[in-house]
């Protein structure tokens, strides 16, 4: 085959070891990296519990990796930077964060405690509607196309789009490669910061090519275990029929042999935790609060 | 050095830009607005993927005309089970070209077929819209003065619209070897029976589809000046054909002098335009997601695709994709149009239907239909060939690379 077709036919595997320290998504660019080089010893790297330990960890890195593999938003000490600097091999990714299927979901946190509330996943819509003394049944009408549009809930693809794709740039990753695969799947996010399996395969690998793998990977069939499934957060059938994809109002409740929630019941369900919290409009932040207060009481009224 | 043409085309001309990087759901094929008022009257017509259409005018906030409304009185269970406001008047579907053609002449008496009744062993029905009715009727004098009444309609119908979206199904159908008539069905599948001396397959060349589909505009524009047309092709493929072809081949073929002719028709005339939903629902953009799993039934994902960006070139031009979907849910205004949640109506169906009915439930539809003749094609065969690129340069393709080898999965992960 000549070189005119790319760089498919090229037996040029990756070897050495390779550390993985990413955030919930470490398992599945783990298990994609293993399975794209197999000369490899790939190693899904834990940071120890105790403070303590953190230096000579990092430390270890040295002895134990050739090349490191790391989630963007893990700050990385100066010994490790001094290691680059000196030519440890570091290659960082972005976390995959992706609003436009679940524009409503929200954190919450209390300007008391500074701290978030927990679950950490909530509806803006529905939150917005407790700290404001609206009804629940009030509430569930809120969830419709022209609530969704005046909250900006239509317009985040290509903003999301654009700041995933500078964050690729930044790192020297290919994310047209990563974006043009998993856009073909559909909703390839869980929630707005948890992948699908077919998505951490995907970015395993650009991260595989960056490494230095051929071309070929990107086709190559993994399957691995989708272990954030129990963070699905449903894509809104008003949202889903806008994308094009299938979707819902039944939350999946984790950990937990509850069928799912329908709109009705998660309100209820959200409501009731938001009364345990004691939440109160003046102690909360999210972002989408003053987007909130702007349109949501005139269509409260209509 | 020369200039690249192609340097500094809007982002449309280009598929790595306009198809390839948009959104699921965001693919946009059309480039120019034509707003609809909202006084004006909408009708439509054409193959059953027209009623997708017809049922989403009103939610469109655009005022679908129906000509031929139910009976006062009527309950609206029974004006759908009689099919009022399915199509702006009761016709049916109008597959082929030919058929609107014929619609055309018969509603301004200037064609008479012939062969126009067909009996049943309940009855007798309307050959040109055989389903229309649930239960046949008990004469055939009663078949012709319903389809007087209707006829008239249609004719009311071409007069009064201030525009008519035709939907393009098919290419195929059969037709009467004396007058030249067409048919919806194929005598015998739900009424008549088939006699090869007096019915004929036809499958219309791309020369005799653009020929009809122009003959078609001129007479609307002769009766009716200012009705401006919009042609779309369905994206449904054929349930099945009588040609010596795979069905898949043999849609393609369809489907292919369907779109060449609304082509050269909507650049014949200013005021007729394409829009495409065929394009929309069958990209590779979309994966196939918007085909139920029989791979043929439009779903209602692609139905709701294509009345966006209807929505946006026709109703609401210059605003942005912002705005949903969920039309098929809103209430309809005109109590005449059918329900949204009611089930499309195929004729092609039928076909199937008298397969597994007749026990012979084979690949080919020719159980359908007794004594295959030979198949006649229309004038020309077609010529047509794949278009240059204009898009942007072509990647090679890479090899695809079999899996490596796995190497104790999730050993080190999970223990």
């Amino acid at each position: 085959m000549s070189d005119d077709c790319g760089d498919g036919n090229r037996e040029v595997w990756v070897g050495g070891r390779i550390g993985v320290w990413g955030v919930c998504d470490t398992g599945g660019i783990s298990i994609t990296l293993r399975n794209l080089l197999p000369d490899a010893e790939v190693t899904a790297l834990l940071q120890p519990n105790d403070p303590a330990e953190h230096a000579a960890w990092f430390a270890s890195f040295r002895d134990t990796q050739d090349v490191l593999v790391v989630a963007a938003s893990r700050a990385l000490p100066a010994e490790v930077i001094g290691m680059e600097e000196a030519g440890f091999r570091i290659i960082r990714y972005p976390v995959t964060y992706f609003r436009a299927f679940h524009p409503d979901l929200f954190y919450v946190g209390r300007r008391s405690d500074k701290k978030l509330i927990e679950p950490a996943y909530n509806s803006g819509i529905c939150v917005w509607c407790y700290v404001n003394d609206v009804s629940r049944e009030r509430a569930a009408s809120l969830f419709n196309h022209d609530t969704y549009a005046a909250l900006g809930y239509y317009d985040q693809w290509e903003p999301n789009v654009a700041t995933l794709q500078a964050e690729y740039d930044k790192y020297g990753l290919d994310f047209r490669a990563f974006y043009l695969k998993v856009k073909r799947t559909g909703a390839f996010m869980h929630s707005i910061n948890h992948p699908k399996a077919e998505t951490l395969t995907a970015l395993g690998k650009v991260i595989a090519r960056k490494l230095g793998a051929p071309e070929s990977v990107m086709d190559a069939p993994i399957r691995i275990p989708d272990g954030l499934a129990h963070l699905d957060w449903p894509v809104y059938p008003e949202i889903g029929r806008f994308y094009g994809v299938r979707s819902t109002y039944r939350w999946t409740v984790p950990r937990n042999d509850l069928p799912p929630l329908g709109l009705q019941d998660f309100i209820a369900r959200s409501y009731k935790r938001y009364q345990e919290l004691g939440l109160v409009r003046s102690d909360i932040f999210y972002d989408l609060a003053s987007r909130a207060d702007a349109v949501l009481p005139s269509l409260l009224e209509g | 050095m020369a200039a690249n043409p192609y340097k500094g085309l809007e982002d449309y001309h280009f598929w790595s830009r306009a198809v390839a990087w948009p959104g699921p759901g965001q693919l946009d094929p059309m480039i120019t607005d034509h707003p609809i008022a909202p006084e004006h009257k909408v009708v439509t017509m054409g193959s059953c993927f027209a009623q997708h259409l017809a049922r989403n005018m009103a939610g469109l906030g655009l005022r679908y005309h129906v000509a031929e409304p139910p009976p006062d009185g009527m309950l609206p269970a029974e004006a759908v089970r009689r099919n009022y406001g399915v199509f702006s008047a009761r016709f049916g579907n109008v597959y082929t070209v030919r058929q609107a053609v014929q619609l055309f002449d018969r509603a301004f008496g200037r064609f008479r077929a012939e062969d126009d009744v067909w009996e049943t062993a309940a009855g007798f029905v309307d050959a040109f819209r055989p389903q229309i009715e649930p239960a046949p009727f008990e004469s055939e004098a009663a078949v012709r003065a319903a389809a007087r009444q209707h006829l008239g309609l249609v004719r009311e119908m071409f007069e009064e619209a201030d525009w008519l979206i035709f939907t393009l199904g098919l290419t195929e159908g059969w037709r009467s070897t004396g007058d030249g008539a067409v048919y919806p069905l194929a005598p015998g599948t739900a009424a008549g029976s088939f006699d090869p001396g007096r019915y004929e397959f036809v499958n219309f060349s791309a020369q005799a589809v653009q020929r009809d589909l122009a003959r078609f505009v001129d007479g609307i524009a002769e009766v009716n000046p200012r009705c401006r047309i919009i042609l779309t092709v369905s994206p449904v493929p054929l349930v099945a054909t009588y040609e010596a072809s795979h069905v898949l081949t043999a849609t393609t073929y369809s489907k292919s002098v369907l779109r060449v002719a609304a082509e050269e028709v909507s650049r014949m005339y200013s005021h007729v335009v394409y829009f495409p939903s065929y394009e929309i629902i069958v990209s590779p953009a979309n994966g196939g997601v918007y085909f139920d799993d029989d791979l043929r039934s439009v779903n209602d994902l692609g139905v709701q695709h294509v009345m966006r960006v209807f929505r946006k070139h026709f109703v609401a031009p210059h605003a942005a994709l912002d705005r949903e979907d969920g039309l098929a849910s809103r209430p309809m205004a005109a109590p005449a149009v059918a329900s949204s949640d009611q089930k499309v109506v195929c004729d092609e169906e039928v076909i199937e239907e008298a397969i597994r009915a007749s026990g012979a439930a084979r690949s080919a539809v020719a159980a359908a239909v007794p004594d295959r003749p030979e198949p006649v094609r229309a004038t020309m065969a077609p010529a047509l060939t794949a278009s240059s690129d204009r898009g942007d340069v072509a990647t090679a393709e890479s090899e695809p690379a079999a899996a490596p080898p796995r190497r104790g999965l999730l050993r080190r992960l999970f223990g």
